[in-house]
C-alpha cells in the first residue's frame, strides 16, 4: 500500500515536471501551440465528463467555449477590462447559461438532452454570425488585446505575449482547474453522480435531489468549459462562429470531445486526458498522409472501441498484471 | 424585403414541403435506428451523402436513367446499411458511446474515401424533371413537387409496410418494447439488420432528392444528419406519423423563415422551435412515455 502511494506520488511528481519543462525540451513554438490547444481540450473534455458522470451526455461543449470566448473577448476589446476580470466573467457568463436552461433541459433524458445540447450549440454559433453589429458576424472577433502584464514589485513583469508564457499560464489555470473537477468526484457528491447514473430512482428515494444535482454539475461543468473558450480567446486572439470543421467553435468540436473521452476510457478521469492528448496528437503526426488522414483518424476510433472497451486507460491494467505476475514468479522462485 | 407576394408565400410553402421531403426521409431512418437499436446513427448523413454520390456516378458518368440510378442506389445503400449493422453494430451490444465512436469513424471513413474519389469539388444531379407547372399563375417547379411526391409516397409505403405487413409490425413492436417482443418470438438481429437496411435505403432517396435540387458535395451529410435529429425530437421518437409532421414543420419554418427573414434566420428559427416544443412536450409531439 505504502509502495504503491509513493509510486503513485512519483508518477504524479514527474508528470508535473515534464509539463512544467516541455516548452525546454521541446523549444519549437508550433508544438508549444498544438499543447496549448491540447491543455484547453483537456479541461473541455474534462468537464463534459464531469457532466456524463451523471449519465447524461452532453454535445453543447463547443457552443458554451463559443459564449465563454466570445464574452470575456468582447468585454475586454469593448470595454477595455482587464483579461483577469472578463475571463472569469467568460466563465460565469456560461455557467449563467447553463443554470437557466439547466431545468428546461434535464426534464428530457437520454438522447434527447444531447441533441438538445447539440442543437443548443448551434443557435449560439448562429446567433453569433447573425448579430454582426455586436459579435463582428461570421467574419469573427479580431486583434483581441492579450492578457494584461502582471507586475510583481521589485522583480519583474510577467508579460502573456509569447506562446511559452502563455502555455504557462493555460497550464496553471487548467491545472487548478482539472483539480476541482478532479476533487469534486472524489468527494461525496462524485458518489452522488455515481448514483444517479446508476439507478436515478433508487438515488431520489433515498434523498438525493437529481434536477438539483445535474444543475449543479451542469453549471460547474459549463463555467470551465467557458474559461477554457476564454483562454483559447486570449491565445488565439481572433475568434469566428464559422461551422468549418478546423474552428474550434463548430459542433465537431463537441463531438471529439465525446470520442476523447470514450477512446481514453470513460471511468476514468485520467483517461479522458490520455485520450485528448493522443487523440490531438495523431493529426500532427499524420500530417504527411493528407488527405487520407480521416482514414487513419475513424480506422482508429473503430480498432479502439472493439479492442479495448476499456478505452486507452485499460492497458495500464495490463501492465500491472504483468508487473505482479514478474514479482510473483521472482517470489515463488526463491524458496 | 418589404414586399411579400402571396406568390412568395406559396413558393415559399412548396420549397418547404421540398426540403421536409428529404429531411423526413432521412430522419425516418435515423428515428427507426434509434428506437430499434438505440443507436444514434452519425453516419446517417455520410449514408444519404453516398447514395447522392452514387446516384451522381451512374447518371452523369454511366449515363444510366435517372430513376433507375435512384432505384440502383437505393438497393446498393440498403445493401451498404446491412454490412454496416452485421460488422460493425451488431458486435458492439449495449454501450451508446461505443456506438457514437464507432459511426463517427465510420463517417470520417466515408467522408475521406469519396473526396478521395470524386475530388472536393460540388456537383449536380440532372433534373428530375425539368420545367414548371403553371397553377391560377403561380409557377411551380416540376422537380420540387415531384420530389414531395416521391418523398411522401415512400413515407406511406414504409408506413403501410410497419402497419400492415407481418415484418413491419414486428418492427414496430420490437421499437415499442424490446423484451417484450422478444418474448413473442421476434428476433431482434434480424429487426435491426432491417432497420438499418431501410432506414439507409430511404437515405439514399433522400440523398439523390437532395442532390438533384441542391449541390452534391462529400460533406453534405452533416447537416442532413442535424436535421434529421432535429426531425426526431420534434416528431417523438419512434413516431412515423412524428416523423412527418417533424419534417414538414421544420422544412416550411425553414423556407417560410428564409423568405421572410433571410437565410441566416431560418437556421436559428426551427432549432428554436425544436427547444421550445421541447420545453412543453419533452417526449416530443407525437412522443409516448
Amino acid at each position: 500500500m505504502n509502495r504503491e502511494k509513493f509510486v503513485k506520488a512519483l508518477v504524479t511528481v514527474i508528470l508535473l515536471v515534464l509539463v512544467c519543462l516541455l516548452p525546454l525540451i521541446v523549444q519549437n513554438d508550433y508544438w508549444i501551440h498544438v499543447f496549448i490547444l491540447i491543455a484547453i481540450m483537456i479541461l473541455t473534455t474534462a468537464s463534459m465528463r464531469a457532466i456524463f458522470r451523471t449519465g447524461e451526455i452532453f454535445i453543447g461543449t463547443a457552443g458554451f467555449m463559443l459564449l465563454g470566448a466570445y464574452s470575456a473577448a468582447l468585454l475586454t476589446k469593448k470595454l477595455g477590462l482587464s483579461v483577469w476580470l472578463t475571463m472569469p466573467i467568460g466563465g460565469l457568463s456560461a455557467a449563467a447559461v447553463a443554470f437557466a436552461v439547466g431545468y428546461p433541459f434535464f426534464r428530457v433524458k437520454g438522447v434527447y438532452f444531447s441533441i438538445t445540447t447539440l442543437l443548443l450549440a448551434m443557435v449560439f454559433q448562429y446567433t453569433t454570425g447573425y448579430f454582426y453589429k455586436f459579435t463582428g458576424g461570421w467574419d469573427g472577433v479580431r486583434f483581441i488585446p492579450p492578457p494584461n502584464p502582471i507586475p510583481i514589485p521589485g522583480i519583474t513583469t510577467l508579460t502573456f505575449e509569447t506562446d511559452i508564457s502563455y502555455y504557462y499560464l493555460a497550464v496553471i489555470i487548467i491545472g487548478v482547474s482539472l483539480f476541482i473537477l478532479y476533487r469534486m468526484e472524489r468527494s461525496r457528491i462524485g458518489l452522488v453522480w455515481g448514483s444517479i447514473r446508476e439507478a436515478d430512482n433508487l438515488a431520489q428515494s433515498v434523498g438525493v435531489n437529481i434536477m438539483a444535482q445535474k444543475i449543479f454539475i451542469f453549471v460547474v461543468a459549463c463555467f470551465f468549459i467557458g474559461i477554457a473558450g476564454a483562454l483559447y480567446a486570449f491565445y488565439k486572439r481572433a475568434l469566428s462562429p464559422a461551422g468549418n470543421p478546423g474552428n474550434i467553435f463548430s459542433i465537431f468540436t463537441s463531438i471529439y470531445c465525446i470520442l476523447y473521452m470514450v477512446v481514453g476510457g470513460e471511468s476514468s478521469f485520467f483517461g479522458s486526458m490520455i485520450g485528448t492528448i493522443l487523440f490531438m496528437l495523431i493529426p500532427e503526426f499524420s500530417r504527411k498522409l493528407q488527405q487520407y488522414r480521416p482514414l487513419v483518424y475513424g480506422a482508429l476510433l473503430i480498432l479502439i472501441v472493439f479492442f479495448m472497451p476499456q478505452g486507452l486507460v485499460g492497458l495500464s491494467k495490463y501492465f500491472t498484471i504483468g508487473y505482479r505476475k514478474l514479482l510473483w514468479r521472482f517470489r515463488s522462485k526463491v524458496p | 424585403m418589404g414586399f411579400v407576394s402571396a406568390q412568395l408565400i406559396v413558393q415559399g410553402l412548396i420549397n418547404g414541403f421540398c426540403l421536409g421531403g428529404t429531411y423526413i426521409l432521412i430522419g425516418l431512418g435515423l428515428t427507426l435506428i434509434l428506437s430499434i437499436m438505440n443507436i444514434l446513427q452519425f453516419a446517417h448523413g455520410e449514408i444519404y451523402m453516398i447514395g447522392a454520390f452514387t446516384v451522381y456516378f451512374l447518371c452523369e458518368l454511366h449515363g444510366v436513367n435517372l430513376y433507375l440510378a435512384v432505384f440502383i442506389s437505393m438497393l446498393t445503400t440498403a445493401c451498404v446499411g446491412l454490412i454496416l449493422e452485421r460488422l460493425f453494430l451488431r458486435p458492439l451490444k449495449g454501450k451508446f458511446l461505443s456506438y457514437v465512436c464507432v459511426t463517427t469513424g465510420l463517417s470520417l471513413i466515408l467522408q475521406a474515401s469519396v473526396v478521395l474519389s470524386f475530388s472536393l469539388r460540388t456537383k449536380q444531379l440532372p433534373s428530375l424533371w425539368p420545367g414548371t407547372f403553371d397553377v391560377f399563375s403561380l409557377l411551380i417547379s416540376r422537380e420540387r413537387f415531384i420530389a414531395v411526391v416521391i418523398a411522401l409516397g415512400l413515407t406511406l409505403v414504409l408506413y403501410l409496410f410497419l402497419k400492415q405487413t407481418k415484418y413491419g409490425l414486428a418492427m414496430v413492436a420490437s421499437a415499442q418494447n424490446r423484451e417484450g417482443s422478444l418474448m413473442q418470438g421476434i428476433n431482434p438481429n434480424v429487426m435491426s439488420a432491417m432497420v438499418v437496411a431501410i432506414g439507409s435505403g430511404l437515405a439514399a432517396v433522400g440523398g439523390a432528392l437532395g442532390g438533384s435540387i441542391f449541390n452534391l458535395d462529400p460533406y453534405m451529410g452533416g447537416l442532413a444528419f442535424i436535421k434529421g435529429i432535429t426531425l426526431i425530437v420534434i416528431g417523438g421518437l419512434g413516431s412515423l406519423p412524428g416523423a412527418v409532421v417533424g419534417g414538414l414543420i421544420l422544412g416550411v419554418s425553414e423556407s417560410l423563415v428564409a423568405l421572410l427573414f433571410g437565410s441566416q434566420m431560418s437556421v436559428i428559427v426551427p432549432l428554436l422551435i425544436v427547444i421550445v416544443i421541447l420545453i412543453f412536450r419533452p417526449k416530443g409531439l407525437f412522443g409516448h412515455e
